[in-house]
This record gives structure tokens, C-alpha cells and sequence, in this order.
């Protein structure tokens, strides 16, 4: 046997993720497992000559195929047969996590058990008979702290085919009585309802009875864990230390690390790229319209998005460091009572929270909710939590218009989109989606210091997309948009003569009393649907290439100076609200088609999100010049 | 005496005596552990609001409306 095929499974919050990542380091890729769009995360460990191949199954807490995840991975286990199972167990809430365990066993699988937090475990109180453990479990047992690398290099040398053997061979009286009690369950023609449960209860006896000869459980300190919980999901105080925790994520992207990084990048794209690439397509004599394209089209274009990568990955860093502590089922307590108004439960501010990174996956992680009902209304108000690819039009604008003050008026934004997205699942809520909120139940793991590899790593996932949106669709846009602004039907044109300016002419009197009814803006708005990054790539050709006209010097800080002319602080306030609400991207009503399965549906996720953005932002523009902010 | 779980103060610890209502609701609480006989602490609860409980060597969160069916004895 050269290569063995092992499959990680365990319940959410157990460090499966990180053993996945010490184990496979760099050799692993995601794709999706047949059908859906959940993560197949896949990766090999090379030791010696022999290889091994890892699959990381979805976290579970159980087998029964009611969730799509539980389905999945029963699906795997059963058809693909993998040589070995390693089950990852949280010590230090092993009573639960064997739960999966033991219906791993019942499924005859070939099962290596790896004790994990052992050190958790230990200030706890808990003192394991690991020696015990196995005996009682009828398979081997070891022990690892993954996120110290303890035990790891006993993992890596467990893997493999005599492991396979003796996790075949061992066997426990004790477990076979239980396999024959739930066989003779499932046999006894009673209701299946009472089956269920009976068989239930008798998983939970025989972890009992194992448990009680393998494991000290002693009176543990008090941890520092139920302390902070006092505070942090407080009734009084857990809002406000919530928003003062969102308040640090946008100083830190701001003001202390994304933002210098990003302007740094951007002097370099706007003034060194740019002289170079134009002195080098001169040198080799290429045409001007070549050099055009080049500095007006790509570079403004691209270069514009780009140099908000450092922002993005920045935040995407915080927030997925933040998931690995343990903080956002806080954040899931904390908002259950304000979901319930709305018709929700609090587990379905997760995937809101997920839409901070992209609205993707927020849509796709809605499926997590239980009724159709949920579902929906998730999916429908989703799209105001602000995504990732709206950052760079906020950064760009509260730059320009509010120095200084860029996290407040950041964070007003991201707090608009929360309120919004509350607002409209009201309104569903006491309109067509009548009826009770899902049952809110769901674990509440200990708090925890993530890895920085596995917070890494997550970045990546999260932030590749952008880096290649902005190669496939941003870069397409952009010479798109340069060549519409630079011809019409006749041939070269100024822009102001172009067949863009005509296009962007008849979209521009809808913004008429919303202070930025310019042709650029209702052009910038068309091509934020594609992908909201366009709106900034857009208006970096636009507003770059009428500056640039006679030299390209920094067209960065000319297009800033162009906007400044034809935006005032509350007209770039306003089109940053309608940024912010209206019509989600391609990507999102392709994804919303898939999920809701409708056309009627995608349509209207499409047109209210619209006429809604349309209002909110007139109220703003034309109740701040009420108010005296016009200047 | 019994009485559902919503009404328990915090700090209690009770012993699950029947979950009330049927299907995909029982059975989720039964496979996180909450059977009958089963000893509870009410970590944290707040009026209306959802309540975290200590159940098995771990923590679960849980609204007010799975709480109702939960029935408890102290």
C-alpha cells in the first residue's frame, strides 16, 4: 500500500481545521463536493516514500443527515470508504463530541481517535486514562494540543496501514453490546420516532459508562472564559462592546495598517508604474492608442482597485481571526433577541456576518437555517451587509471627502447596512413572510487564541477572489469602459462626446436630486452591478483619463482632485449609501438564483434593493441640505 | 415541581424531566444531549432574551422558544 486515504471528522470548534493545516501545510486545495457548494478541502501528507491523502469532511455534531453537511459526510464515509477516520475530539467537551464518535463506531468505519485541547482539558480538571479510552472504545486513542503541535508527530506517524489494522482489530465488549442493542432497536418494529430516541439516549449511556472508567473529572479553577462571557454577552453591554469591537476592526484597517500599506502601493502605481510602463511603450514606439489603453484604461483601472488590496486583506485578517476566537457565536447570542423581531433567530446573523467578507458565501451559508421561510428572508437582506468589494469605494471617498474621520464614516455605513438589512426583515416579516422564528439552539464554544496559520490561510480563501476579480472582470471592465470613452459610432471622440457619456446621459437624471447625477456616477453605478469593485476601476478611467490628457503624472491624485470637483462631502456621502444598498453583483443574483431557485425572487432582490438604495440615499442628500451640509 | 426552562433563574441546576413538542426540534436537542435526566445549568438568561446552558461538560445556547419546550425539575 503506498497511499492511504484518511478522512478528518469531528463536530464544529474542535481544531480539525488546524490539524488539517499542520498536516498538509501547503499541499492542499478546496473544491466542492459533487453537487454543492460546500468546501471539500483535500491535501496530502508525504512521509518517506508513502503518501497520504487527507480529506477534511465538514464539522458535525452528528451523523443523521439532516443538514447538508451531516449528509455529506455520511455520504463520503459510506461510498468512498476511506482506509482511516480521524475523528478529532475536544477533550475538554468530550462527552458531547463522542457523540459522533459513537456513531462513527456503529458505522464500522476504521476509526483513530485523537484527542484534542488537551490542555483545555487539563485546566478543567479532567485527568484522562487515555489506555482506557481505547479499551472501552474498541479503538486507538492519542492525544495532541494542535494548536502547540503536541502529539502532532504521533499523529503523522499513526498514519498508516497498521493503524488501520489494529483499529479493525481492537473491539470492546462493551461497544458491541451497545452495536447489538441498537440493532435490535432498529428491528423492534416500534415507532421510528421512539426508535430514534431510544437509540439516542442508549448512545449517550454507553459514552457514560466509558467515560466514567477512563476519565477523573476534578473540580477545575474557575476560568477567565465565564468571566469575560459576563461581560461580552451582557444584556446592557453586549451591543455597545460589540460595536466598539467593530469601531477597532475599521481603525485597524484604516488607520493603523490597511490604509498606510494601500497608500504606499497606490504612490507607487500612480506615479513610478505609471512613468515606467509609459516610457517603456514609448521606447518601443507603440501607437497612442495603445499607450491610452495601457495608462488611461488598464492601469487607471485596475491599479485603482488594486491598491486597495492591502485594505481588504487587512480586514479580511481581523475578521477572520475574530471567527477563530469564538467571539461571533457571541455576536449570535447577543443579536438573538433583535433577530427574533424580525422574525429570525440569532443563528441567522451568522451568515450576515459572513457578507462583511463577500455576500457569496453569506447567501449560500443561510442554507445552514432550518425552514424555507428563514431562508429566504436571510437571502433577501443579506445583501446590505457590506461586502468586501465595497470597501474600496467607501476608503476612496471618505478619504477624499472626510480626512481624518474615515472609521466613523466607515462604520456608519457598515451600521446603515445592519440597520437596512433589519429594517426589510421586518417589513418581510409583518408582510408575506408570516409566522414564528426558528428555534434558536446551538453550541457555545470556549473562547480561544486562533492559529496564525489557520487565520492565514483563511485570509487567503477569502481575499484570492478579489485579486482575481480584479485580473478577470475588473481588468475587462476597465478596457471596456476605456474604449467606450474614448469613441463613438463616428470613431475617436473626447469623453464628453463618447458613447459612454450617452449611455451614462440617460442614466444620470435618475440621481438628478441626489447631488451626484454626473454621467461618470450613472456610469459607475451600471458597472458596480457587474462587480462593486467597478464602481472605484470605473471612475479611476473616467476621472483619470480627463486629467491625464497631456502627461501621465500620478493619475491617482488627479483623479481625487477631478472627484473633489464634482462631488461635494454630502453628494459623496450619499452615492456611498447608494454604493452601500443598491443591486447586489452578478455574482450574488446568480448565487441568490441558485439558492431560492426562482427567477420572480432573483428579480426581486434585485429591483427592491434598487428603488431602495434610490430613496434611502435622497433622504440623505436632500435631508442633509435641509440641515445645512450642502457645502 | 416541573416547570419549562425559560422560568428557571440563573445559576439554577435542574434535571431535564421531558421535552415537549416532536421531530426535527426533539430530536436536535435529544442528539446535543438534552435527555431526560440529564442534570442542567442555567448559565445566563435574561427576560425574553435566549439563555446559555452548561450541559454535559459544555455550553449551548439556546432562545426562549426551545426553552419553552424543554420541561425541568429542580
Amino acid at each position: 500500500m503506498s497511499a492511504i486515504n484518511v478522512a478528518l471528522a469531528g463536530n464544529p470548534n474542535t481544531g480539525k481545521s488546524t490539524i488539517f493545516n499542520a498536516l498538509t501545510g501547503a499541499r492542499q486545495h478546496i473544491g466542492n463536493w459533487p453537487g454543492v457548494t460546500v468546501d471539500k478541502k483535500v491535501g496530502q501528507l508525504i512521509k518517506g516514500n508513502k503518501q497520504v491523502n487527507i480529506v477534511d469532511l465538514p464539522g458535525t455534531y452528528s451523523l443523521s443527515a439532516y443538514s447538508l453537511e451531516e449528509r455529506i459526510v455520511k455520504d463520503y464515509l459510506v461510498d468512498e470508504k476511506p482506509d482511516l477516520v480521524v475523528n478529532v475530539v475536544d477533550a475538554s467537551n468530550i462527552e458531547r463530541n463522542l457523540y459522533l464518535t459513537v456513531q462513527l463506531l456503529e458505522l464500522g468505519v476504521p476509526t483513530l481517535i485523537t484527542l484534542n485541547m488537551m490542555d483545555e482539558a487539563k485546566s478543567k480538571g479532567y485527568e484522562f486514562d487515555i489506555e482506557v479510552l481505547s479499551q472501552q472504545l474498541g479503538t486507538p486513542v492519542i492525544s495532541s494540543v494542535a494548536t502547540s503541535k503536541d502529539g502532532l508527530q504521533q499523529l503523522i506517524n499513526s498514519l498508516d496501514s497498521s493503524t488501520v489494522k489494529q483499529s479493525k482489530e481492537v473491539g470492546s465488549p462493551l461497544l458491541a453490546e451497545h452495536i447489538k442493542q441498537v440493532a435490535a432497536l432498529r428491528k423492534s418494529g416500534k415507532d421510528s420516532e421512539l426508535v430514534e430516541e431510544e437509540i439516542i439516549e442508549s448512545r449517550y449511556l454507553f459514552i457514560n459508562n466509558v467515560l466514567e472508567k477512563a476519565l477523573v473529572a476534578k473540580e477545575g479553577v474557575q476560568s477567565w472564559n465565564d468571566k469575560l462571557d459576563n461581560f461580552v454577552t451582557n444584556r446592557i453591554l453586549g451591543l455597545p462592546i460589540f460595536i466598539a469591537i467593530m469601531y477597532l476592526l475599521f481603525q485597524a484597517t484604516f488607520a493603523w495598517v490597511g490604509q498606510p500599506i494601500s497608500d504606499l502601493l497606490d504612490e507607487f502605481v500612480s506615479t513610478n508604474l505609471t512613468d515606467w510602463a509609459s516610457g517603456a511603450l514609448i521606447a518601443i514606439g507603440a501607437a497612442d492608442w495603445l499607450q491610452s489603453l495601457v495608462i488611461d484604461g488598464i492601469i487607471a483601472g485596475v491599479g485603482s482597485v488594486v491598491v486597495f488590496v492591502p485594505l481588504i486583506f487587512t480586514l479580511f485578517f481581523l475578521i477572520s481571526f475574530l471567527d477563530g476566537t469564538g467571539y461571533m457565536a457571541r455576536v449570535a447570542f447577543i443579536m438573538d433577541r433583535a433577530m427574533n423581531r424580525i422574525g429570525l433567530s440569532g443563528k441567522a446573523f451568522l451568515p450576515m456576518l459572513i457578507g462583511f467578507g463577500c455576500t457569496v458565501p453569506a447567501i449560500m451559508g443561510a442554507r445552514a437555517l432550518d425552514t424555507e421561510r428563514d431562508r429566504r428572508i436571510a437571502v433577501l437582506i443579506a445583501p446590505f451587509m457590506s461586502c468586501g468589494a465595497r470597501l474600496p469605494v467607501y476608503a476612496l471617498f471618505a478619504a477624499l471627502f472626510f480626512p481624518g474621520r474615515e472609521s466613523v464614516v466607515v462604520l456608519s455605513l457598515y451600521l446603515l447596512g445592519i440597520a437596512m438589512a433589519i429594517l426589510m426583515g421586518l417589513v418581510f416579516k409583518s408582510t408575506y413572510f408570516k409566522g414564528e422564528a426558528e428555534p434558536f439552539l446551538m453550541e457555545l464554544p470556549p473562547y480561544r487564541i486562533p492559529t496564525m496559520k489557520t487565520v492565514l490561510l483563511q485570509t487567503w480563501e477569502k481575499g484570492k477572489a478579489f485579486l482575481i476579480k480584479a485580473g478577470t472582470i475588473i481588468f475587462s471592465m476597465s478596457v471596456l469602459i476605456w474604449l467606450l470613452s474614448s469613441y463613438n459610432f463616428s470613431g475617436p471622440a473626447e469623453m464628453q462626446d463618447s458613447l459612454l457619456a450617452a449611455i451614462g446621459g440617460v442614466i444620470a437624471p435618475l440621481f438628478a436630486f441626489h447631488g451626484f447625477g454626473s454621467w461618470q456616477s450613472g456610469v459607475a453605478v451600471l458597472t458596480g452591478i457587474l462587480a462593486k469593485e467597478a464602481v472605484v476601476s470605473t471612475l479611476g478611467v473616467l476621472y483619470g483619463v480627463a486629467e491625464v490628457a497631456e502627461e501621465a503624472v500620478a493619475a491617482a491624485t488627479q483623479m481625487k482632485a477631478s472627484i473633489g470637483a464634482t462631488f461635494t462631502s454630502l453628494s459623496a456621502y450619499a452615492f456611498m449609501v447608494f454604493t452601500l444598498l443598491y443591486t447586489p453583483c452578478m455574482a450574488v443574483l446568480g448565487t441568490i438564483k441558485k439558492e431560492l431557485g426562482s427567477w420572480k425572487w432573483t428579480l426581486f432582490a434585485a429591483a427592491y434593493t434598487f428603488a431602495l438604495a434610490w430613496i434611502v440615499s435622497l433622504l440623505i442628500y436632500q435631508g442633509g441640505l435641509l440641515l445645512g451640509f450642502g457645502g | 415541581m416541573t416547570k419549562p426552562l425559560n422560568a428557571v433563574k440563573q445559576g439554577r441546576v435542574v434535571t431535564i424531566q421531558d421535552i415537549e413538542g416532536c421531530c426535527n426540534r426533539k430530536r436536535h436537542l435529544e442528539e446535543m444531549g438534552f435527555i431526560p435526566g440529564t442534570p442542567l445549568e442555567v448559565c445566563r438568561c435574561c427576560c425574553q432574551g435566549p439563555l446559555v446552558v452548561a450541559i454535559r461538560g459544555g455550553k449551548v445556547m439556546l432562545g426562549q422558544e426551545m426553552a419553552r419546550h424543554i420541561m425541568v425539575r429542580s
